[in-house]
């Protein structure tokens, strides 16, 4: 198979992948430009983020996130790191994911801000949740949103962009359409936009399946963690993830179609999201739409509180 | 052929195509990558009896 992209400009290129949904077959270079134009042309015609904008990437250590801070970078966006330490040790789960962050940071030479969670609470993920019968999943989305909203905003970002990628997205579109679950569907947004005292949110990746972001990766010599999260209930998306990709390779461009026709054809149908009144917690600060204390430091104090009884 | 997949290796004696072994170890086109002899090749390209293979899947539960 021969690069579509050299042959266009008369020259024969032996092509390393064929997107089978763009009908596409590109050898080295030309995957890294197309990659890297698509994300920019993404980004402009979504309107995510600009050159103006000072923007942090949550980075996991895993291939989505770390690919997309390079990229960014690479395409001039002004773009730092925060890594949060989920203090996981199974495996060096925690301690691997946050060196292969700060191989990045290095090799980039761009800050990358490191939240613990050990440090916080004193102690990890696994801890925190045989102390406070809390899913570990649910702490550890707790706990990101809030870092990742915080730092963001202490340190002056104007945006927050996150790997999610489009196999991600369409995992969770047809998990919440099974059920009709037209709340989280009017949620479902590449774009959050800023709001007091909330940092816009934005995913760059939505048009990349994993398996493009894992090949950016490998080409760009990115290193990444390659385990799965040692306390990862994921078998639920993985089921539908390769479930979908059953549906692709019979008809090629079905999760994209899926994923862009919703945002283009359904979603404008919704009703607008009712945002309950925002108020500031008495204790962090930080916006909640409880009347008196924010999630995390409700979860904050239960873990006191298990910690003395 | 050797073929590294996860902690995994297996062995394989006769020449096929990429996506033939994906078949064989029943892993999907769309969420692995194939190296051959450290480099990236499509699932349309050949597999050897000499070759050093990896497969690496792409899919996160996230
Ligand atoms: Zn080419
Ligand atoms: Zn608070």
């Amino acid at each position: 198979m021969k690069c579509r992209r050299c042959k266009d400009k008369g020259k024969t290129e032996k092509a390393i992948i064929f997107l089978p949904h763009h009908n596409l077959s590109l050898c080295k270079d030309c995957f890294l430009a197309w990659y890297e134009k698509r994300l920019d042309e993404t980004i402009k015609k979504m309107d995510m983020i600009t050159k103006k904008d000072k923007i942090m990437v949550a980075v996991s250590g895993g291939k989505d996130s770390l690919a997309l801070w390079y990229a960014l970078t690479r395409l001039g966006y002004e773009a730092d790191g925060l890594y949060i330490n989920l203090g996981i040790d199974e495996r060096n789960y925690s301690s691997t994911s946050g060196e292969k962050a700060e191989i990045l940071s290095k090799r980039l030479n761009r800050p990358l801000y490191v939240i613990e969670v050990k440090k916080q609470f004193g102690k990890g993920i696994p801890d925190l949740n045989k102390l406070t019968k809390q899913p570990a999943c649910s702490i550890c989305g707790l706990i990101k949103r809030y870092f990742i909203n915080k730092v963001a905003l202490e340190n002056g970002y104007t945006c927050v962009a996150t790997g999610h990628n489009l196999d991600d997205e369409v995992a969770t579109l047809f998990s919440i359409t099974l059920s009709w679950d037209i709340d989280s569907l009017i949620r479902q947004l590449p774009i959050l936009p800023e709001k007091e005292g909330f940092v816009r949110k934005v995913k760059p990746l939505i048009g990349f399946t994993e398996k493009e972001n894992l090949l950016y990766c490998l080409l760009q010599r990115i290193d990444y963690i390659r385990e799965e999260c040692p306390l990862s209930t994921g078998v639920k998306t993985i089921f539908y993830k390769n479930l979908l990709n059953r549906v692709e390779q019979k008809s090629p461009g079905t999760k994209l179609r899926f994923y862009f026709n919703f945002q283009k054809k359904l979603h404008p149908l919704l009703p607008g999201q009712i945002i309950p009144p925002l108020h500031s917690c008495s204790i962090c600060g930080q916006p909640t739409t409880s009347y008196d204390i924010c999630a995390f430091c409700r979860f904050k104090q239960r873990v006191k509180h298990s910690l003395q009884t | 052929m050797k073929v590294k997949v996860k902690d995994k290796v297996y062995q394989f004696n006769s020449k096929m195509r990429g996506i033939e072994l994906l078949k064989k170890l029943n892993l999907q086109p769309q969420s692995n990558i194939i190296i051959r002899n450290g480099q990236v090749i499509t699932e349309e390209d050949y597999l050897e009896p000499k070759d050093s293979v990896e497969i690496i899947n792409a899919i996160s539960g996230g």
